[in-house]
């Protein structure tokens, strides 16, 4: 049996026999990506707008950010809608990369999903080539290069990478435009403008763990109240120096009573 | 006047399908290849919008006098003449200006998992607009002993879909002398939809079976992989109508609270086919693209039980 | 031949595009169709801007990082320093901005660790301009640069825009804020000006823009290189940063 190494050869070249291209649907990705199909339209951009249209792909999110004196607040909600419908009110928007690196999800649910997982594999050839952790300013730039790569053609994300590496707490912002921005405070999706009037005003460099924690709960609680696109539970992350740990994670309705008790 | 904007549309994507359309490769490259690609569909995109609209604005103008009806005539003719494939890739003749490369079959779809139980039953009416083209056609597919997929939305997506799954779940076996179990189904099945990320499946998916340590599992999808575990989930055209049913009887506390909480169902195996049922029941009255017969799939250590229930045929 | 109810549909389903990269305007008559370009808004609300004095370049530039209409950074620096004698000043698309910059500057490092010699200013913005040039028609970076050095204590500052026009002037801004800045430099600039005259004009330009526009950033840097090399010159700031 002769040993198929066509693979290896580039597309151009390579002569594609009707059982190859039948067999395209079969193979798997690779860790790095791979080969998305195209549909063989005039006009590439309409037909990803009409499929937004139809697909209706999950989305709206509030997710929050900041860094402070004891380490990285890492706050989310977990509503998912399609159009007015909610797909879900369970969705972990929370990507645990590593023990010392978190993701958040806004924008598509599915594009958010499939690239922080490819990151994190990213991050694991990272950590298995040089014998070290990636920092948080290598792994966000894994990400933000990877979506350079695919920028225009209608990805959606909004995601924060934060995390703690040996120079310490960091926060970056990466969106599918392949915008990176490091940081100490961000707030993404449909309710971050709400999430972010009240981080602002009660961000400090000096609170203490706890305070912190309780503003991330309090700003995603107030989105969640004025943003129909979000809700759910909202859940609070802490990085420090020994890594991530999920602190709380409380349903907005009884949040909503323990903060305003009925009479 | 139509026969003139028709006549000018063919010659319009003939001459449109002229432009050079290069392949998108693999890896390595791929970045700058697909960009390449898709910039260079863009530069005339802008010339095929407006072109269109000017055909469209003789032909419809005349006939309907009203702008939303023009606008809403124009989206729908903007997307099918923009579909027309080109002849040097396909070898045959240029696609006619109303082919869309999708369709919405209808149908239902619901889950439920259980203790040591999964429940996965679909309807087996198929349709396209308001005719119904067959009354026994399934939509589950055994993937493997302990999973099975269940899609409404295009069935010839869907068919491409579960063989797809199919074959690979054969070609796993062959491979690591196991069956694929239904976790790592569940992940291939979203990596599987993201690979079409932009020219998706239209197809709206549960997967249910037994997992690793036997509990029941759902799995429910978005039509790109957006995925979650669920204890109970519900797609299709019967969604709205069904899910808060299932919302109501079933809705367990969130997987997210911390402290955790165990989210399983508590109803056992013969309850949880009569809720089933009585969804089904409940959607075929107000749904018409839910009815004729709904099977029933009961996935437990025992293995894989069908059972059928009677829809109304209207 | 296009009523109202067309061209509106028109620019609607341009505008719907997510990857709209231009807005497109057009004259028809029967099917010949005329093609107007013009420049993505996103990009002309940032502000650069440079101009040429005695033996320097000043290059400014607002350090506003935009999502919609949300402001996710102010303290964002859009002045790259390609090497100790020259600046490249970015804005435009948040991604294109930095990977084109970061690109440029690793290709001159590269050039000079070879050859151990740098580029001349004029040299880097014409092989800057090259680049490109050759990405417009591949995959385009959708960002606007100005490039400043001094070679042999000579002074040089180049506009260049995201279609790849270069042209070397003695003081260039993009976006809005060329718009409000252009005069005042025409009317101000003299040859031989002092950094003190420099900035001068450039707190005039900077004071317009906030005066005049609407999206007018909060927070300005402005970057010098002269005989002693490149080095941050002064900030002007109207928000904290964040």
């Amino acid at each position: 049996m002769k040993l198929d190494l066509s693979a290896l050869l580039p597309d151009s070249i390579r002569p594609k026999a009707p059982i190859d291209a039948a067999l395209d649907d079969v193979h798997l990705p690779g860790p790095t990506g791979a080969n998305f199909p195209l549909p063989d339209v005039a006009d590439v951009d309409s037909f990803e707008r009409q499929v937004v249209e139809m697909v209706k792909p999950s989305h709206g999110t509030t997710t929050l950010s900041f860094i402070f004196q004891g380490g990285v607040i890492v706050a989310v909600d977990s509503r998912a809608s399609m159009g007015p419908y909610i797909s879900s009110q369970t969705v972990k928007k929370v990507i645990e990369i590593n023990p010392y690196l978190l993701g958040t999800m806004a924008g598509g649910a599915a594009d958010c999903q499939f690239w922080q997982r490819n990151l994190g594999i990213q991050c694991r050839l990272h950590e298995l080539n040089n014998k070290e952790r990636i920092s948080v300013a290598g792994a966000s730039k894994l990400l933000a290069n990877t979506l350079f790569s695919y920028r225009g053609m209608g990805l959606s994300m909004g995601t924060m990478v934060a995390g703690w590496d040996h120079k310490g707490p960091s926060l970056y912002y990466v969106d599918s435009e392949a915008q990176r921005i490091k940081g100490e405070r961000f707030s993404v999706g449909s309710g971050s403008v709400f999430a972010m009037g009240i981080l602002d005003q009660g961000y400090r460099w000096d609170l203490s763990d706890e305070e912190a924690r309780e503003l991330g709960r309090r700003a995603i609680y107030h989105a969640t109240f004025r943003d129909a696109m979000s809700g759910g539970t909202v859940s609070v992350y802490h990085v420090t120096k020994d890594g991530w740990v999920k602190v709380s994670g409380d349903d907005v309705g009884e949040l909503h009573y323990h903060y305003y008790p009925a009479e | 006047m139509r026969a003139r904007a028709k006549r000018r549309s063919n010659t319009l994507s003939t001459l449109f399908s002229s432009i050079p359309r290069s392949r998108c490769t693999t890896s390595g490259k791929t970045s700058v290849d697909i960009r390449s690609h898709h910039r260079s569909r863009r530069c005339f995109s802008g010339i095929l919008i407006l072109t269109l609209s000017y055909n469209v604005y003789w032909q419809i103008r005349p006939r309907e006098g009203s702008q939303s009806r023009c606008y809403q005539k124009l989206n729908n003719l903007d997307r099918k003449m923009m579909l027309s494939a080109g002849p040097q890739q396909h070898g045959g003749p240029t696609q006619h200006a109303s082919w869309s490369p999708y369709d919405n079959n209808g149908g239902t779809c619901v889950a439920v998992a259980g203790k040591d139980y999964c429940v996965i039953a679909a309807d087996t009416r198929m349709s396209t607009g308001f005719n119904i083209l067959t009354r026994d056609q399934t939509k589950v597919c055994k993937l493997t002993d302990k999973c099975l997929i269940a899609s409404a939305g295009f069935r010839a997506d869907a068919i491409t879909l579960h063989k797809t799954l199919q074959t690979r779940g054969i070609m796993y076996k062959h491979s690591h002398n196991k069956s694929m179990s239904c976790v790592a189904m569940a992940q291939m099945l979203s990596n599987t939809l993201y690979m079409k990320r932009f020219f998706p499946y239209y197809a709206f998916n549960l997967l249910g079976g037994i997992d690793n340590e036997g509990k029941g599992a759902v799995y429910t999808y978005d039509a790109i992989g957006s995925y979650e575990r669920t204890g109970y989930s519900c797609q299709g055209s019967g969604q709205a109508l069904i899910m808060p049913i299932l919302d109501n009887q079933l809705k367990a506390v969130s997987p997210l609270l911390v402290p955790p909480q165990d989210g399983a169902t508590p109803l056992t195996q013969e309850q949880a086919v009569d809720l089933v049922k009585d969804c089904f029941a409940t959607a075929g009255e107000r749904d018409i693209y839910t009815g004729d017969e709904v099977e029933i799939y009961v996935i437990n250590a025992s293995g894989v039980h069908k059972q059928t229930q009677e829809l109304k045929l209207d | 031949m296009i009523d109202d109810a067309g061209v509106h549909v028109i620019l609607t389903s341009i505008h719907n595009s997510p990857l709209a990269l231009f807005c497109i305007t057009f004259f028809t008559t029967g099917n010949f169709v005329l093609f107007l370009r013009f420049n993505y808004l996103g990009s002309t609300m940032d502000c650069l801007f440079g101009i040429s004095g005695d033996g320097f370049v000043v290059i400014g530039a607002d350090t506003s990082a935009n999502q919609s209409i949300v402001r996710m950074k102010t303290g964002e620096d859009k002045i790259c320093e390609l090497d100790q004698y020259k600046l490249m000043g970015a804005v435009g698309d948040g991604g294109d901005r930095v990977q084109f910059t970061e690109f440029v500057k690793a290709n001159l490092s590269l050039y000079a660790f070879r050859n151990g010699v740098p580029l001349s200013t004029h040299a880097a913005a014409n092989y800057t301009r090259g680049e490109l040039a050759t990405a417009l028609r591949k995959g385009p970076y959708n960002c606007n640069l100005l490039v400043a050095g001094i070679d042999d204590g000579q002074p040089s500052l180049y506009f260049l825009d995201y279609l790849a026009t270069l042209h070397k002037m003695n003081c260039a801004a993009h976006g809005y804020c060329a718009m409000f800045m252009n005069s005042l430099f025409d009317k101000h600039w003299v040859p031989g000006m002092s950094v003190e005259e420099v900035m001068k004009l450039v707190d005039l330009g900077i004071a317009e823009v906030r005066a005049r526009l609407v999206v007018a950033p909060p927070n300005f840097l402005i970057k010098i290189v002269d005989k002693d090399g490149v080095r941050v010159l002064a900030e002007r700031k109207t928000a904290t940063e964040n």
